[in-house]
């Protein structure tokens, strides 16, 4: 075999012009696929983990039929097993129990509607970094008896930090809900939608104000591995009771999951096509190297050489002239997503605006998924085998008496 | 003992519609240690017989017995075989393998014979060395002239051990004295180790050194003796 | 005109080296054709849809409304305003809006809602919500609502069925209205479809006790290059209180994808062009060493070098011209083929038309492209030429001559 390969290789730079000419179409399109994907993968990445981690959670417990209705109905009591259940996954890192309504929120004359979320301080903080969106007030702490509000919402009641504002709703079982609280925060989003709305209380005080006694509503997941997550779907649902269900991100924002797939394709299709061409590049450098070497495969045919032995000398060409380009493209693209891993590049003007109203940091990070890797070499070696048929194919034909006299491939 | 015998073979080429009868009732018997020139014009057959001897081409009729085998019943992979066990080639030009360097296209055939490669080596470099030119073993067959690179293709030929060397106009592109070279290098392989040469030719410098003549004329066997 | 005939003849010298750069430049210019037609055709109407269902062209409000969204920041002398309006030729249609944020409950259940009040003959000239009525009618009759269809899914309503509109009026006191809902509207922004309802201005106007006030005005114009021009003529002519924004401002994340749409293609189709050019100077450098010596014999009798240069570059430019040529004639024609049909996205992938993606896809290339594209692939031959066409100019008669194989 290694006397194949020897023998492959100088046969390559039989003509070097022509080799390194088609061994760096290869590597043009494996490392302009390297930076797009990743690109495209770091985009993904971080597009799904802003928005899950700004509310959803990458999972999300809760009873069935919430998520349709959002209705007290389909509300749960979190028992300690119940939490250490999840809790003690290893994957899950984690765990932000809430209540999740939408009331009346009103202040003199002033009335909006706006969802009211109970939470834990510690771990919704942890989780969304609700406490860094503070722009004015005190954070929550367990004790507390106040409430954070939304800068926009707080704009349209015409309320600061230290008014109160009653909140009108309907509690479990259809009770009646209305309470003053004080105002201890204001928190302030970058997206307009969400600066508008939003009231946080604690959980205890939730559930006395919707007359919940223990039950909550939702607990939005973390997880350490996005990759791995419907494995862990399935590992936590086995756990818990038929009355909960675990909904992925996916499922709760299937707006992203869309726009992905439509970036994702349409990257994919231009990808194809620049391969296709590159390969029909590296098609003509084969078909060239097999025609002007008609005679030597008759010499070879002579000699007593299998025509298997012939064609796996060619089809190993075939691919070291796909894989090399993709070898040298690997080990110098490599580096440079490396670097922008760990430097997104920053993004700068009206497209900045763009991310910030979206809630996202103006970067655009690169990812180093190996799958993006694989992928392309994947394709690469894919390339290389499909160009070595006409090699084969040429061969087969051969008949060493003309092809000695130097016409090729006849009958 | 005979290791080339053609009984009554015909060859009829089908080029369009019109068929050439390129041989014609061929009977030959060629001895274990002979030095044969096959000769004739252009056209004559000359090529063909030799690509008949050498089991590249198949016969229309007739029968061809190859170091006592019969041609005719073997498959293409099992003459492949044959080739590589018993015959040698030496072409008229465009010979040697152009990126291997001239021991490596001795080892070559070797190489494909399966030998290791320390055992490959050493005979190759030994047959190079019969030939004079192993301090050239390193050389690609860009760097030799026309007489050297015959010369490494007829250590090649004689790489495999085979029952015997067909040469299709051997000097056909070489000047006088590397033509006289080659000759001398193949009448002292012949009579040192009994090497058995059959080749094509029409240089008269290569008809006078043979041993036996053979001579084709329209597919025809019209003269046949021995040279002395 | 010979050098042209002898770079054609010598094209063909190889049949199977030229066919298959041909091929390749067919293959990657009608693929690459079509898919800038199918992202220019996809991007194209999310914006056309997005204009269509809520944008309009041009979109008019309070300063403090635009803040605040209170029910008491309207536009005043509205009347006034509209004259104003209309004595600007570019402008084809408008539609004045109530804006009251709201509940919208059912027996079950009950979410928050933006209640749009609209004159429905005003409407239907400017925006798409009654043309994307899936079921019952449009507002017909008194004291009706269009809702979303999902909006009715997650309420648990039908078509006829009761629902209860509350909101806060200009003293602060809660209404309570219950409308029948005539209709069911399904567009392509599933978000727009559950929190937004629309109503009959004259019905809130009955439940107020007083004419309506109007929020927004939606504007749509008869030339929509000149966008930005008629916004300011309108900005001009209006008090400073107003704000007048394009979409573009409304929605600047289609903005920039409306702007980036046509700067991607032409990168893409350049990387394919670029990955093009390595395949074409391999077969001119192996044309040009093949002809070593008719190249020497040329030299010897005398033809110039800078004539032996231009040649190759005219081989060059042949060779990608053929593939051009069917390459673009063949993106045209698959491109016009879906554009008249449509590509249903549907049996891709089920529901795809919930996320704001159409799901009828009408793929189109503008007139622009294929000038560009050209011009690109007369500069990608030229390039792809130089190198072979150096080497050949840089040979010595007697050496090419001396060149045997």
């Amino acid at each position: 075999m290694k006397y194949y390969i020897s023998f492959a290789w100088r046969n390559i730079w039989r003509n070097k012009k022509r080799s390194i000419l088609a061994t760096s179409s290869i590597f043009f399109a494996v490392f302009l696929a390297l930076i797009m994907r990743s690109l495209q993968f770091g985009q993904y990445d971080y597009m799904v983990n802003s928005t899950v981690s700004m509310y959803t959670g990458y999972l999300q417990l809760q009873a069935k039929g919430f998520w349709d209705n959002h209705s007290f109905d389909e509300s749960f009591e979190l028992t300690d097993t119940l939490y250490r259940k999840i809790k003690n996954h290893l994957e899950v890192t984690t765990l932000n129990p809430r209540i999740e309504t939408a009331a009346l929120i009103s202040h003199a004359t002033e009335t909006r509607i706006s969802p009211v979320i109970g939470i834990d301080p510690y771990s919704e903080d942890k989780m969304t970094g609700l406490k860094k969106r503070l722009s004015k007030g005190n954070y929550l702490t367990e004790e507390s008896k106040g409430i954070l509000i939304a800068e926009g919402l707080a704009d349209r009641l015409n309320v600061d930090v230290g008014d109160s504002i009653v909140i009108f709703g309907q509690g479990y079982q259809g009770v009646i809900a209305a309470q003053v609280f004080q105002i201890e925060g204001i928190i302030k989003y970058p997206i307009p939608k969400m600066n508008n709305a939003f009231v946080y209380m604690t959980i205890k005080n939730a559930q006395e104000l919707f007359n919940l006694s223990k039950r909550i509503t939702s607990i939005p997941i973390m997880i350490n591995n996005p990759s791995k997550l419907y494995e862990l779907r399935n590992e936590l649902s086995s756990k818990i009771d038929t009355n909960l269900v675990i909904m992925t991100w996916e499922e709760m924002s299937p707006e992203i999951v869309q726009a992905i797939a439509v970036d994702n394709a349409s990257g994919f299709i231009m990808l194809l096509i620049l391969y296709i061409v590159i390969g029909f590049g590296v098609f003509g450098t084969i078909v060239m190297m097999t025609l002007e070497r008609t005679r030597e495969f008759g010499l070879l045919i002579a000699f007593g050489m299998e025509r298997d032995k012939i064609y796996l000398v060619t089809t190993i060409e075939s691919i070291m002239i796909s894989f090399f380009g993709a070898l040298l493209g690997l080990i110098i693209t490599f580096p440079i997503l490396l670097y922008f891993y760990y430097h997104p590049i920053p993004v700068k003007g009206e497209l900045a605006d763009i991310y910030l109203s979206y809630g996202m940091e103006p970067i655009i990070p690169f990812s180093l998924d190996p799958s993006i890797f694989i992928s392309q070499m994947l394709i690469v070696f894919i390339i290389g085998l499909l160009t070595s048929i006409y090699p084969i194919s040429f061969i087969r034909k051969i008949k060493p008496v003309s092809a000695l006299q130097g016409r090729g491939g006849m009958k | 003992m005979a290791i080339i015998e053609l009984k009554n073979v015909d060859k009829i080429y089908n080029s369009k519609s019109i068929p050439v009868q390129a041989l014609k009732n061929i009977n030959l018997k060629i001895n274990s240690g002979e030095f044969t020139a096959i000769v004739g014009p252009s056209g004559s057959g000359k090529t063909t017989l030799l690509n008949i001897l050498g089991s590249l081409d198949s016969v229309t009729s007739g029968e061809v017995i190859l170091n006592n085998k019969k041609i005719s019943e073997m498959k293409e992979n099992q003459l492949i075989k044959f080739r590589l066990f018993n015959i040698g080639f030496v072409f008229q030009s465009y010979n040697l393998i152009p990126v291997l360097t001239a021991l490596e296209n001795v080892e070559f055939i070797l190489f494909l014979q399966k030998i290791n490669r320390k055992e490959r080596y050493n005979k190759a470099l030994e047959l190079l060395k019969k030939v004079g030119l192993e301090y050239k073993k390193d050389s690609k067959p860009a760097q030799l002239s026309g007489g050297e690179q015959q010369r490494v293709a007829v250590a090649r030929a004689l790489a495999s051990n085979p029952a015997f060397v067909l040469a299709d106009e051997p000097t056909a592109n070489l000047d006088f004295r590397s033509a006289e070279n080659l000759l001398d290098l193949m009448q002292n392989l012949n009579k040192e180790y009994n090497t058995t040469f059959i080749f094509s030719t029409h240089d008269p410098r290569v008809i006078k050194r043979a041993q036996r003549i053979v001579t084709l004329e329209d597919g025809l066997i019209i003269n046949d003796q021995n040279n002395i | 005109m010979i050098m042209l005939t002898l770079a054609w003849k010598n094209i063909w010298r190889n049949k199977r080296r030229s066919i298959i750069i041909i091929f390749a430049t067919i293959i990657g210019l009608s693929c690459g054709l079509f898919s800038v037609g199918l992202m220019t055709g996809m991007y194209d109407s999310l914006i056309d849809y997005a204009i269509n269902r809520e944008y309009a062209h041009i979109q008019i409000h309070t300063k403090d409304f635009k803040r605040d969204e209170l029910f008491n920041q309207s536009i005043n002398d509205i009347n006034n305003i509209i004259k104003k309006i209309s004595s600007i030729s570019n402008i084809k249609n408008y539609s004045c809006h109530t804006i009251i944020e709201g509940l919208a409950s059912s027996s079950t259940n009950s979410l928050g809602v933006k209640i749009i009040g609209i004159n429905p003959l005003q409407e239907r000239n400017v925006t798409g919500i009654s043309k994307s009525i899936v079921g019952g009618n449009y507002l017909d009759k008194k004291n009706t609502v269009i809702i979303g269809k999902k909006l009715a899914e997650k309420l648990k309503l039908k078509i006829n069925s009761k629902i209860v509109l509350s909101f806060t009026g200009a003293d602060g006191n809660i209404i309570y209205a219950a409308f029948r809902i005539s209709g069911l509207f399904n567009t392509e922004a599933t978000n727009f479809d559950i929190s937004n309802v629309f109503v009959n201005n004259e019905d809130i106007s009955n439940l107020l006790n007083t004419t309506s006030p109007i929020h927004e005005i939606l504007i749509k114009i008869n030339n929509t290059d000149e966008i930005d021009k008629t916004k300011n003529e309108i900005q001009k002519i209006l008090p400073d209180n107003l704000l007048v924004e394009s979409w573009k401002e409304l929605a600047p994340d289609l903005k920039i994808t409306a702007e980036s749409t046509d700067l991607i293609n032409t990168i893409f189709l350049g990387l394919i062009l670029f990955a093009l050019l390595f395949g074409l100077v391999n077969t001119l450098l192996m044309s040009v060493l093949d002809r070593i010596k008719d190249f020497g014999v040329l030299l010897a009798i005398g033809l110039s070098r800078s004539r032996l240069f231009l040649m190759i570059i005219l081989e060059s430019i042949s060779l990608s011209f053929i593939g051009g040529f069917f390459g673009i004639i063949i993106g045209y024609i698959v491109t016009q083929y879906f554009n008249s049909r449509g590509i249903n996205l549907y049996s891709f992938s089920e529901g795809l038309s919930s996320y704001g993606i159409p799901s009828v896809l009408y793929p189109n290339i503008r007139i622009a492209t294929y000038f560009v594209l050209t011009i690109m692939i007369i500069f990608t031959s030229i390039i792809a030429a130089l190198y072979p066409a150096l080497k050949a100019i840089r040979l010595k008669p007697v050496d090419a001559i001396r060149t045997i194989a």
